[in-house]
C-alpha cells in the first residue's frame, strides 16, 4: 500500500470518527408513541421536539408502531433502542402488560424509562407522566350529568383498542361517575381505532337502542365517528355527546353544536415534561416522581378559543 | 379468440348440470345468511327492518368493493394484501388535491375548485399502484403475495408521508355525498357496490378477461402454451383491483367526513374473508361474484347483529373468526375432499 493512499485511508477514517465523537457527548432521547401518526400523538411529538431543539446536547427522535394495535412493533422499537444505547425512553404501551417485559430489558440495559399517557401493568418505570385517566373518566361522566340535567336513559360508551389500560381506566371513571344517577350504561364498544367502523357501530346502537340519551368517546377517533352517526341519524344536538382530547376535527364538530363537550388531556406537557425529566435522570441521575398528573380540563363551546391557540 | 381459454377450462370444469354446481355453489351460504337473519331478528327487536338492512348494507359497501376486486383476484389464485393501504392512499391523494384552505392549510388543494376531478384523480392513483403490484408480479416473477405485502407497506408510509400523518379534515362537502348520500331510502354507497358487482359479474363471466381469470388459475401453464399473453391479464387484473380500491377510498372520504392515512387497517383479510365464505377457492380457478356478495352480508349482518345483542368487540371478532373456518371447512365437505 503506497504512502499516500495510507495517509488518505488516515484521514478519511478520522473524519468518519470525529462527528462519531461528537455525538458520543450528546444525550439520545426518544420518544416512543402507540402510532406514527394521528393528531394526538403529532401534538406529544411537536411540543417534545420544540422542547429538544432548546436543549443544546440533546438528540430527540420520535417513532411508533404502524397502529395502536401493533403490540410486536412497539417491542421491536423498543429493542432497537437498547441496540442503539440511548440514554433515556418516554413510552406509551399499546398493551400494558407485553411491554411491561420490554421495558424491563430496557431499564436492565441501563437505559432511563418512563411512561407517558398510558402506563405498564409492572410499574417498574421511573415515572408515568399522563393524564389520571379515571379521573378523566369521570370528569366526562360528571360533564354528561349536568349536560342531560333530568334527562333520563341509556348511555353508550365508544372506547378505542381493546387492552389499552387508559381507556380501561376511562370506562371505569366514567361508569363510577354514573353511579346511582338512574341512567343505564349499555355495554361498551369498541371501534378497534378505526373510525369508519366507529361510525357503523354508533349507527346499530342508534337503531337497536332508541332510548340512548348521551354518547362518551374516550378516544379521538371514536370521537368523529360517533358524530358522523349521529349526524347521518339526524339526531346531532339531540343526543349529548361528550368526547376526549383537543383535535381540529372535535373542535369542529363542538363549534357546529354535535360535541357538547371534550376532555382535554395535555399531551404537549406529556411531551415536555417526560424529555425534561429523562434528561435529568440521565445527566444528574435526579431521583424522578413516580406519579406526575398532567391533568384534564373540561372544553366547551364557549372555552374552546382557549385550547386552539 | 377465446377457443383456446374455453378448452383449457373445459377441461377442468367437473361434468355435472349447471344448475346442479350453481346450486350446490350458493344454496349453503345463502341458507346460513337466512338463517343468521332469522336468529337475530328473533333475539333483537329492531333487527328485522329494511331501513337496519339498508343500513348495512351502507356499511360493508368499503370492504364489499375491495372484495369484488379480491374475488377476481383470487380466482387467478392471486392475492392482493395492498388493497387496505390502496384504499388509504388514494383517498389521501385525492384529499390532498381538493382541500380547502382551512387550517392547518394555508393555500387550497390543487383541484380544490374541481373537487369531484380530485375524486376521480385518487381513483386513478389506486389503479396505478394496482399496475405497479401487476407489473413487478408479472416482470420479477416474484408471488402476488410477496409483492403486495410490501405494496401494503410502501402505500400506507406514503400515505403516512404525505399526510404528515395528519387526517385531512379540511374538505370540500359537496363530495361526501358519495360515502353518506342516499337516493331516496338507498344510501348511495350501496348502489355503488351492487353496480361494481354487476360490472365484475359480466367481466367474469362474459368477456375474454373473466374466462382467462378463471383459466390462469386452474391451469398458468397451460395459457401460457396456448400463446396467450398471460401477463397482460394478470397486470389488468390487479389493475381493476386498485381502480376498486380508489372507488372504496372516496366512500371512505364522505362515510367520515376526512381522509384517514390510517383508514382501512386489515380491510385486506375482511375481504378474504368474504370471498372465501362466499365459496371462492385460495388455490385459483373458483369462485363468483354471487358468493362473494353473500360472504359480505353474512359477514355484516354478523356484525351488526352482535352489536344489536351488546356482545362485546372481543366476542364478534372471536364468532367472525369461527365462521369464516366453519364457511371452508363446509365448502370443502360438499367439495367431497
Amino acid at each position: 500500500m503506497s504512502k499516500t493512499l495510507r495517509l488518505g485511508l488516515a484521514l478519511s477514517l478520522a473524519a468518519v470518527m470525529l462527528p462519531a465523537q461528537a455525538l458520543a457527548k450528546t444525550v439520545q432521547l426518544a420518544i416512543v408513541g402507540k402510532a406514527q401518526g394521528g393528531e394526538y400523538w403529532v401534538q406529544v411529538r411537536s411540543a417534545a421536539e420544540a422542547k429538544a431543539r432548546t436543549m443544546k446536547d440533546v438528540q430527540f427522535v420520535y417513532q411508533g408502531p404502524r397502529s395502536e394495535r401493533d403490540t410486536q412493533g412497539q417491542i421491536s422499537i423498543i429493542e432497537n433502542l437498547i441496540q442503539k444505547k440511548v440514554d433515556g425512553i418516554a413510552l406509551s404501551p399499546v398493551e400494558s402488560k407485553a411491554l411491561g417485559k420490554t421495558v424491563k430489558k430496557a431499564l436492565d440495559a441501563g437505559i432511563k424509562v418512563v411512561t407517558i399517557d398510558s402506563d405498564t401493568d409492572a410499574k417498574d418505570r421511573l415515572s408515568y407522566i399522563g393524564t389520571d385517566n379515571v379521573a378523566a373518566g369521570k370528569a366526562a361522566g360528571e360533564t354528561l350529568k349536568k349536560l342531560l340535567g333530568a334527562k333520563k336513559g341509556e348511555v353508550a360508551i365508544m372506547t378505542g383498542p381493546i387492552g389499552a389500560q387508559n381507556l380501561r381506566q376511562r370506562v371505569e371513571g366514567f361508569k363510577k361517575a354514573l353511579e346511582g344517577s338512574g341512567l343505564t350504561v349499555l355495554k361498551e364498544q369498541s371501534d378497534l381505532g378505526d373510525k369508519a367502523r366507529a361510525v357503523s357501530v354508533a349507527e346499530d346502537t342508534l337503531r337497536s337502542h332508541p332510548n340512548v340519551v348521551a354518547f362518551f368517546a374516550d378516544t379521538a377517533i371514536g370521537g368523529p365517528g360517533v358524530a358522523q352517526a349521529l349526524k347521518s341519524a339526524k339526531k346531532n344536538g339531540q343526543v349529548v355527546l361528550v368526547g376526549m382530547d383537543v383535535t381540529p376535527a372535535l373542535v369542529k364538530l363542538l363549534n357546529d353544536g354535535t360535541v357538547n363537550a371534550l376532555i382535554a388531556q395535555r399531551p404537549d406537557k406529556m411531551g415536555e415534561l417526560s424529555l425534561q425529566m429523562l434528561y435529568d435522570a440521565a445527566t444528574k441521575g435526579a431521583k424522578l416522581s413516580p406519579l406526575v398528573d398532567t391533568g384534564v380540563e373540561v372544553v366547551t363551546k364557549t372555552n374552546v378559543a382557549k385550547f386552539t391557540k | 379468440m377465446s377457443s383456446a381459454a374455453r378448452a383449457i377450462t373445459g377441461e377442468l370444469t367437473p361434468r355435472r348440470p349447471q344448475w346442479l354446481t350453481i346450486f350446490l355453489d350458493r344454496f349453503l351460504s345463502g341458507a346460513a345468511l337466512i338463517v343468521l337473519i332469522a336468529v337475530f331478528s328473533i333475539l333483537a327487536p329492531g333487527f328485522f327492518s329494511v331501513s337496519n338492512f339498508l343500513s348495512i348494507a351502507n356499511q360493508v359497501s368499503i370492504v364489499g368493493i375491495i372484495a369484488i376486486g379480491m374475488t377476481l383476484v383470487i380466482v387467478t389464485s392471486g392475492i392482493d394484501l395492498s388493497v387496505g393501504s390502496l384504499v388509504a392512499f388514494s383517498a389521501c391523494v385525492a384529499a390532498l388535491l381538493m382541500h380547502t384552505n382551512d387550517p392547518p392549510f394555508e393555500q387550497p388543494g390543487l383541484l380544490a375548485g374541481m373537487p369531484w376531478l380530485a375524486l376521480v384523480a385518487g381513483v386513478l392513483a389506486g389503479g396505478a399502484l394496482g399496475w405497479v403490484n401487476g407489473v413487478l408480479i408479472t416482470r420479477l416473477g416474484i408471488t402476488p403475495f410477496i409483492i403486495t405485502l410490501g405494496m401494503m407497506s410502501i402505500a400506507r408510509g406514503a400515505s403516512l408521508v404525505m399526510t404528515e400523518e395528519q387526517p385531512v379534515n379540511a374538505l370540500p362537502e359537496s363530495v361526501f355525498v358519495v360515502g353518506n348520500g342516499s337516493l331516496g331510502p338507498v344510501p348511495i354507497p350501496a348502489i355503488i357496490l351492487l353496480a361494481l358487482a354487476a360490472i365484475m359479474a359480466v367481466i367474469l363471466s362474459r368477456t375474454r378477461l373473466g374466462r382467462y381469470a378463471y383459466a390462469l388459475g386452474s391451469n398458468e401453464e397451460a395459457v401460457r402454451l396456448s400463446g396467450v399473453n398471460a401477463d397482460a391479464y394478470k397486470t389488468w387484473i390487479y389493475v381493476i383491483m386498485g381502480l376498486l380500491c380508489g372507488v372504496a377510498g372516496a366512500i371512505s372520504i364522505g362515510r367520515v367526513s376526512s381522509a384517514e392515512p390510517n383508514a382501512a387497517l386489515g380491510y385486506e383479510l375482511d375481504a378474504i374473508a368474504a370471498v372465501v365464505i362466499g365459496g371462492a377457492s385460495l388455490m385459483g380457478g373458483r369462485g363468483t361474484i354471487v358468493g362473494t356478495l353473500l360472504g359480505i352480508a353474512i359477514m355484516g349482518v354478523l356484525r351488526s347483529g352482535l352489536v344489536f345483542l351488546n356482545v362485546s368487540t372481543a366476542w364478534q371478532q372471536l364468532v367472525i373468526g369461527g365462521v369464516v373456518i366453519l364457511a371452508v371447512w363446509i365448502d370443502q365437505l360438499r367439495q367431497g375432499r
